[in-house]
């Protein structure tokens, strides 16, 4: 079945949490504000329906370089030397976000400055400078953010980037948003300024005002866009991605160690009628950077295998050291199921891999979540939703988000109601999806030897446990169950038989 | 009994409480702070801040890497910090996790050179069992051999997701280059033939717990939503029977450099090479110095500084360009760090810092940027304090290098009376050939 995802975009329906204005079919733009406070501090946000699944064929990254083009090259009225001077006293940030289907500019700015903030965002957006010695600069930076950072420097998002283009093979989330260094490379200023004039228009505009601002702020960046175009490009049409082979892609690399990366397509979203369910599987399952979840707790604290084990129910990318950093500008209605294994020593490489789904098939075989799992999860959420929005910029970021994808719940002020609703039965059942997807996983191993790794794979070879051994050539002492459950993850098929099943690529071809 | 002891305890903790630090809206950290010192010398903070129904509970250990002295024993500030987590007679480790995690808090903690953070946060209603656990964890912490040497493979994990990017080499390349008696000679992390023999080192670490997790040498900060009162009454009463003293191992001064050090790091493989240059600097205590500081780091490096200005906009040599420092116990480094496009533009690059340090040193100061720089500090200041959470961490890492609560707004209104000239003489003592080292890394010997 290929259900079409396709949502009415630019919904009528108010969003609760937020005053919400729908836009107009003029192309006047949507505007989302929360109530002003008396906070110094003012978010403001331009959120486009645009993002990497609008760059044309042959120039994956236009959309993510026309954006940083117009947030860092400076407007008409300032070069990009001059915006930086004028930024820079106030303390003021002014980014682009590009994800797949979102690109949302923002700016958080002292209430002092707020009104010359409104002027300068306008501009970024509607009076670009488009600077030819700055396009260079920035496309030189863009390629070398592909080609030098994510491939050479940053072993885990390769991978979890790798894995979102083996899962949407084919699909318009088929390229990362950063883009690929062969595209990049041939991109021009022309193609920028025509990618701006194609997506970043006023009917697909969402204006976002937070924190301490004066009512006049709202109309005051509504005319200080009003020279966008009016009408842009037809939205892009995402059509739901099936799973497909192959099971395991090797990214070939000499280092240290594997970072491991596993998942699936679905058509499970924050609309998805279980989605409270869901949460609470996930997050005992392996919440994100905190000890409760099985993964974390069976994977290091267990077997000490590495950092962290995680599994996530949406896209997800971490941002900084905050562990309950919000996840906004990412509106997709395309999901995703992934697991994210931090590096583990090579010759645990595939034991860990396979310790992780051994895990996951126990989850709906011999260990389904236990009351006292679901009830000690369901707490954990109620107070830790709490700390996604935090402060204004995050709440202003569910409010857009919400707006993006539609429907007519504030999806944050409905969680922790609909969270504590969640029975043991519930989650079991939504889980239970996992005795299909379990078996279409795909997995990205960031590892050298992969001729090697691809052979052990193919031939359903042991992969023994290896713990860390003292001065003496001792390892630590481990309960006989834990000893026992080893001897049959080693030996646990990934599902991989045949040589297409298992696909090798060289680092420096990732990504090109 | 309970109601008799706790009388008693907040009888001893009334005379030590402290006038507010701050006051007055204007400071940099614009929140009255409320200080109370337990006798046996743990010192409680309060910041009421307003974030209904969440509250920050941190716990400033002054202990970090600078604390390793020993040969072979680097890294073990942080491994302890994982070892906090592996429970006490009373709540194992699970016990702690589980509790922790059923009152939806966001746990966690951080070491770098001179502290080590423990931090919950969530919903105010956990505080008196956060409370409760956290007093029996710093007083009562236990676990076994087995535990510790399988919390090593986690050590090892935390070093190799870093070890993908030269960045991790390169701040080992450097700290080793640049010290040569400090402790401030390893990362924080630890070198990896000491990582890898963590697994032996069981008794050491209970050692490094008696040294340093003492009642004296810790910071409570409690930050959001709370009652005063109680809160105060139940942490003392939890933590009335911490013991220990302090007993820090001593630690060597670093030696005046006399002569420019050089150093090189060959990455197999491609990268953007790299120029780190760095000059050993005056320590927090020296307010004078570190005010300069503060304000030169950006004014030398940062966006709108004139070598950001030829060199990633102008020349477009340099991909990117980071000033390197922060206030520091002992005597540290103040450096920048480039990110450069081609190997072969190093030396011009290297020549551009070092011109524009001698053009300051000269007494050229841009007195425009000079105040923006000031100008930023402030505003920046005000927009980061947005949660409780960042209140906590904003005054635990402030207080951490002097152990004074009020470092931060001292500082701030130092760099408000700061003078453009302070800049070139500072430049002119400190940023000197002599004091100077210089790391460099390429992919394959390209240079």
């Amino acid at each position: 079945m290929n259900r079409l995802l396709t949502l009415a975009l630019f919904v009528t329906l108010a969003v609760p949490a937020a005053a919400s204005t729908p836009s107009l079919p003029g192309g006047a733009p949507a505007v989302v504000t929360l109530p002003p406070n008396s906070h110094p501090g003012v978010a403001l946000a331009l959120s486009f329906h645009a993002g990497a699944v609008d760059d044309p064929p042959g120039k994956a990254g236009l959309t993510y370089l026309t954006a940083r083009v117009m947030a860092e090259g400076g407007t008409e009225s300032l070069s990009a030397k001059q915006l930086l001077d004028t930024l820079f006293p106030m303390a003021a940030s002014l980014h682009a976000r590009v994800d797949e289907e979102q690109t949302t500019f923002t700016a958080n700015v002292h209430r002092d400055h707020v009104q010359k903030m409104v002027a300068i965002l306008g501009d970024v957006v509607a009076h670009p400078r488009f600077d030819a010695a700055e396009f260079a600069r920035l496309r030189d930076a863009a390629v070398n953010d592909v080609e030098k950072r994510l491939r050479q420097g940053d072993d885990e998002n390769l991978g979890k980037e790798a894995l979102a283009e083996l899962m949407f093979r084919g699909h318009p989330y088929g390229h990362i948003a950063l883009g690929h260094v062969g595209d990049l490379k041939k991109l021009t200023l022309d193609d920028v300024r025509k990618q701006a004039a194609r997506v970043f228009t006023l009917d697909r505009l969402t204006i976002g005002v937070a924190g301490g601002y004066t009512p006049d702020v709202v109309e005051k960046l509504k005319a200080a866009v009003a020279a966008l175009p009016v009408k842009g490009a037809p939205l892009v049409e995402i059509a739901l991605q099936q799973p497909h082979k192959p099971r395991v892609l090797i990214v070939e690399k000499q280092t240290p160690s594997t970072a491991v990366s596993i998942g699936v397509p679905w058509s499970v979203t924050r609309h998805s009628p279980d989605w409270a369910a869901w949460m609470v599987a996930r997050s005992a399952f392996g919440e994100h950077r905190q000890f409760n979840g099985r993964l974390m707790q069976r994977l290091r604290e267990w077997r000490g295998l590495n950092y962290g084990d995680y599994a996530y129910i949406e896209h997800f990318v971490q941002e900084g050291g905050d562990a309950a950093a919000a996840q906004t500008g990412r509106a997709r209605r395309q999901g995703e199921f992934t697991i994210w294994l931090r590096p583990v020593q090579n010759e645990n490489a595939l034991f860990a891999t396979r310790a992780a789904l051994y895990e996951l098939q126990r989850t709906v075989g011999e260990e389904p979540f236990s009351d006292a799992e679901v009830e000690r999860t369901k707490g954990f959420l109620d107070g830790y939703v709490l700390l996604w929005a935090q402060n204004d910029a995050r709440k202003l970021g569910y409010a857009l988000d919400d707006h993006a994808l539609g429907g007519s719940r504030a999806y944050l002020d409905n969680l922790r109601a609909d969270i504590a609703k969640v029975t043991t039965a519930d989650v079991n059942r939504a889980w239970s999806k996992m005795r299909t997807l379990k078996d279409q996983l795909e997995i990205v191993l960031v590892t050298p030897n992969a001729a090697e790794m691809k052979k052990a794979i193919l031939a359903n070879a042991a992969s023994p446990m290896h713990y860390q051994k003292d001065a003496q050539g001792h390892v630590p002492k481990k309960p006989d169950a834990l000893l026992a459950a080893d001897k049959l993850i080693e030996k646990l098929p990934l599902g991989a038989t045949t040589d297409a099943d298992v696909q090798i690529v060289p680092v420096a071809k990732m990504f090109e | 009994m309970r109601a008799a002891f706790l009388a008693a305890a907040l009888a001893i903790a009334a005379p030590a409480v402290a006038k507010p630090v701050a006051a007055a809206n204007t400071k940099a950290f614009p929140f009255p702070t409320e200080v109370h010192t337990l006798p046996h010398g743990l010192r409680i903070v309060f910041v009421p801040y307003d974030s209904p129904g969440l509250v920050a509970y941190y716990t400033l250990m002054r202990v970090g890497s600078r604390n390793e002295p020993e040969q072979g024993r680097s890294g073990y500030a942080h491994f302890f910090e994982h070892m906090m987590f592996r429970g006490t007679p009373t709540h194992s480790g699970e016990d702690w996790s589980q509790t922790m995690t059923r009152l939806g808090l966001n746990t966690n903690a951080s070491t770098w050179n001179d502290q080590t953070i423990y931090f919950l946060y969530g919903p105010a209603k956990a505080l008196p069992t956060v409370i409760d656990y956290e007093a029996d964890r710093f007083q009562h912490l236990d676990y076994s051999e087995d535990q510790f040497k399988t919390e090593a493979g986690a050590i090892l994990g935390e070093y190799a997701k870093s070890a993908s990017n030269p960045g991790l080499i390169l701040e080992e390349k450097i700290a080793d280059t640049a010290f040569t008696k400090h402790t401030y000679r390893h990362t924080t992390i630890g070198y990896l033939d000491d990582v890898k023999a963590m697994p032996s080192g069981f008794a050491y670490s209970r050692e490094f717990f008696r040294r340093y997790y003492t009642p004296d040498n810790a910071t409570l900060i409690v930050a959001g939503d709370f009652d005063k009162k109680a809160t105060l009454a139940h942490i003392t009463r939890a933590y009335s029977g911490w013991k220990g003293k302090l007993d820090a191992a001593k630690i060597t001064a670093e030696p005046p450099q006399t002569a420019p050090r050089t150093a090189h790091v060959d990455w197999k493989s491609p990268t953007l090479p790299r120029l780190f240059l760095g000059w050993h600097t005056p320590a927090a205590g020296d307010l004078e110095a570190t005010a300069v500081q503060s304000v030169l780091n950006d004014y030398l490096f940062g966006p709108t500084s004139a070598l950001h200005a030829d060199l990633v906009l102008g020349r477009q040599l340099v991909d990117s360009l980071d000033g390197t420092w922060e206030r520091s116990r002992d005597p540290s480094l103040f450096g920048v760090e480039a990110h450069i496009k081609k190997a072969a533009d190093i030396d011009t690059v290297n020549k551009a810092v070092l011109d524009d340090i001698a053009k300051l040193a000269a007494g050229h100061v841009d007195t425009a940027r000079f105040d923006a720089v000031r100008s930023n500090l402030k505003y920046g200041a005000i927009l980061r304090l947005d949660t409780a959470a960042r209140v906590a961490i904003t005054l635990a890492l402030s207080a951490s290098p002097t152990n004074d609560l009020d470092a931060l707004n001292k500082l701030y209104a130092r760099i408000d009376r700061l003078k453009p000239a302070e800049l070139s003489a500072f430049a002119k003592k400190w940023l000197t050939e002599a004091n100077r080292t210089t790391v460099t890394l390429t992919t394959g010997g390209e240079k």
